[in-house]
């Protein structure tokens, strides 16, 4: 592939982040309701607070000026509807206003290109330790998953169009279609209830990834047990759909001409499946992987929900139940610029393996 | 439509699997449209303190057993199923109506083919702006704000009336002066492919949840947010489906006819869509089931009176050993996913081998 197609995909995925990312933003302000509001402004005496209204109300506007909320939202806006000040119908009349510079988005896209994504609202940690901290567990979880998905489907793949997998290729297709069928969070309970449940068997731990002392050395050993049950449970949940389409490429690939003359030639039919007709049929899998990337971040939350596993997921989880607004923006952010980035890369990978494309393309 | 139907029939004499399927799906259906006439002892958010973790079969009241809060298992389970229908089917209607249409122009109409004049061009963006002033801005407001109704009237009406001004007395003098030949293309199939490319650029699920995060629960809130993401998977089909009919001979047989395109749209290309279409909504229902009791499963999204398999399962974190409380819903959710997805995979199936 050109270098220049590359940079022109790579701008114009860098734009549509950018426009999603802002609309993420202005509906997080724009909608009615901040973030401490209902607890810092109610008029009675809380369990919280016994302090009066007046010392709530300045208590509120600090954190509304600490976190930059008392600023407006955007460089200009509409005037709002004041039935005090003006008389009449002036409300018929659009009533622009400009703010300039100081204003709430631009400050946060600001503070984004140069890599700071603000603090949290629940423990003041700077957004970016919060979820390296988080990320590191999600991130072994969907490598790790992601690897066995793949290797799980291409093996089942290639065993099925074969001879050798021609009696069992029917139920196996059925049992993928009824796996597919269940919700992976209804999976993983089943799994948890039967597995990790001292009136069933007990054979995995349940919940958490252990107890892990800072500075211990065998950290990633004393977890392991811990995380089978989740890995295996999110690598059962894709399996379905990438054997699936693999063994439909696969086999559509086995109908061409080149395969024929392969078989002619007196090959034994398992290397011509994983000689000549793997490498075309792997291309469109190709896409099918960077495509793959919403229903991994869909499992991991659910996954680490359920097994309660300190990751991005359930932190993104219970940001959402908190109201966190900047660490939920900031998970988003990191989510967007992964998926833009697999994209690009599926486009590299698939030029590279495929020549024709990126001749055709420039 | 006449060719779907006489499928359907036809896979259901011929394939036990899309008949089971069928019948299951007929049943489900049967039993919630009975639900309100059905004796149920218990409403789903009944509680019942006195009998919590009741195990199915035991007591006659509780027949399917309770929950933590003392709520009736079989309750929450019909009317889950109530819910979750209710949100898919409407949801899943309109996504796919809104996607065909998308999908069906940018195919038909490609970047070049949709041609208006500068002065209607002119004309419909300034019906836009004022639409987005006088009929959402000053009314949402209007009612966030609490202010008096006659506003929201005033503004209205005042909006209709510039639509009116607009469209039957600036537009028909300014045609008398300008020239309509002077035309500009309206690239609808890019602008499409970006708008899906945006609304792919998150995932779904993140896309859900912010959203969730940011308002308080509601039903309607989370129907709008799925309806504009799920539009993108019938749009693209639609596409497709277009962009091969377009080119078949009896399209130009029917433009050569004189027919508009319009009516070549509506009257010739349209029919022959029709299965793929039918099968991204049931796909699509089946996803959107799925995503529903997922997302009240984590409490997320809906509000907490919402009774649905998902809140139903989600109770059994507070009691491992409590099995019934996902037995009963998991096996409704995933036996009606699968049957949607029974029927879509045999229709799909006769469609690719015509």
């Amino acid at each position: 592939m050109r270098a220049s197609l590359l940079v022109k995909k790579f701008l114009s995925a860098l734009v549509l982040v950018w426009l999603m990312l802002s609309a993420v933003f202005m509906l997080s302000r724009m909608l009615p309701g901040t973030f401490g509001e209902e607890k810092m402004l109610q008029s009675q005496e809380g369990f919280y607070s016994q302090s009066n209204h007046t010392s709530r109300a300045a208590a509120y506007n600090e954190l509304l000026k600490r976190t930059r909320q008392d600023l407006p939202v955007f460089y200009f806006s509409l005037a709002p509807i004041n039935l005090q000040h003006n008389t009449g119908y002036s409300y018929l009349v659009p009533d622009p206003e400009w703010h300039g510079l100081h204003n709430q988005y631009h400050f946060w896209l600001n503070d984004l290109l140069q890599g700071n994504l603000g603090t949290s609202f629940v423990n003041a940690k700077p957004v970016t330790i919060v979820i390296r901290e988080a990320g590191t567990t999600t991130l072994v979880i969907s490598f790790v998953s992601l690897a066995l998905t793949i290797a799980i489907a291409l093996g089942a793949g290639i065993w099925m169009v074969q001879d050798t997998g021609k009696k069992l290729r029917k139920p196996l297709l059925a049992t993928l279609v009824v796996l597919d069928s269940m919700p992976l969070f209804v999976f993983s309970l089943l799994l948890l209830l039967l597995l990790a449940n001292p009136d069933a068997w007990q054979v995995f731990p349940v919940f958490g990834l252990g107890i892990s002392l800072p500075g211990s050395e065998h950290i990633w050993l004393s977890q392991a047990p811990y995380l089978i049950l989740p890995v295996f449970c999110l690598t059962l949940n894709n399996v379905p759909y990438l054997t699936n389409q693999f063994y439909n490429y696969l086999s559509g690939t086995l109908q061409a001409g080149y395969i024929r003359t392969a078989r002619a030639k007196g090959l034994p039919s398992g290397q011509v499946v994983t000689k000549h007709a793997l490498k075309n049929a792997l291309l469109p899998v190709i896409t099918v992987l960077s495509d793959m990337l919403p229903a991994l971040v869909a499992g991991t939350v659910v996954i680490e929900t359920i097994f309660a596993i300190p990751g991005l997921g359930r932190l993104l989880v219970s940001s959402v139940l908190a109201r966190d607004f900047p660490v939920i923006i900031g998970v988003m952010v990191l989510v967007a610029i992964v998926k833009m980035f697999s994209n690009i890369l599926a486009d590299i990978a698939y030029a590279t393996t495929d020549p024709r494309i990126g001749r055709r393309a420039a | 439509m006449k060719a779907l139907i006489r499928n359907i029939g036809h896979l259901y004499k011929t394939r036990w699997s899309f008949k089971l399927a069928a019948v299951y799906l007929l049943l489900l259906l049967m039993l919630i449209l009975a639900l309100p006439v059905l004796p149920l002892p218990y409403l789903p958010n009944e509680l019942d303190l006195q009998h919590t973790f009741q195990k199915p079969f035991i007591n006659s009241q509780h027949l399917l057993g309770t929950d933590q809060l003392g709520r009736d298992v079989l309750a929450n389970l019909l009317h889950g199923a109530r819910n979750g229908l209710s949100v898919a089917i409407p949801v899943m209607l309109l996504s796919a109506f809104l996607g065909t249409t998308i999908g069906v122009v940018a195919g038909y109409y490609g970047n070049y083919k949709l041609r208006i004049s500068y002065l209607k061009a002119f004309i419909v963006s300034c019906t836009i702006v004022s639409g987005l002033y006088y009929l959402g801005y000053v009314p949402v407001q209007a009612s966030i704000q609490a202010l008096p109704i006659h506003i929201t009237y005033t503004t209205i009406a005042t909006g209709l009336g510039i639509w009116f001004a607009l469209w039957l007395v600036l537009y028909p003098v300014l045609k008398r002066f300008l020239p309509s030949s002077y035309t500009i293309a309206i690239p609808v199939d890019s602008f499409m492919l970006r708008l899906t490319e945006l609304l792919a650029s998150l995932p779904r699920m993140m896309l859900l949840i912010g959203i969730a995060a940011f308002a308080s629960p509601s039903v309607l809130l989370l129907s709008v947010v799925f309806i504009c993401t799920y539009w993108t998977g019938t749009a693209r089909l639609a596409r497709a489906e277009m962009l091969r009919i377009v080119q078949l001979p009896y399209i130009e047989a029917a433009l050569s006819t004189g027919m508009r395109h319009r009516h070549v749209i509506i009257r010739e290309a349209l029919p022959n869509m029709v299965t793929p279409v039918v099968v991204s909504f049931v796909f699509g229902v089946a996803s959107l089931l799925a995503i529903e009791s997922t997302l009240s499963f984590l409490g997320i999204g809906f509000p907490a009176d919402f009774a649905s398999w998902g809140r139903l399962i989600g109770s059994i974190r507070q009691n491992l050993s409590a099995w019934w409380l996902l037995a009963f819903p998991g096996a409704f959710l995933a036996l009606t996913v699968l049957a949607l997805q029974t029927i879509s995979y045999h229709l799909i199936r006769l469609y690719q081998a015509r």
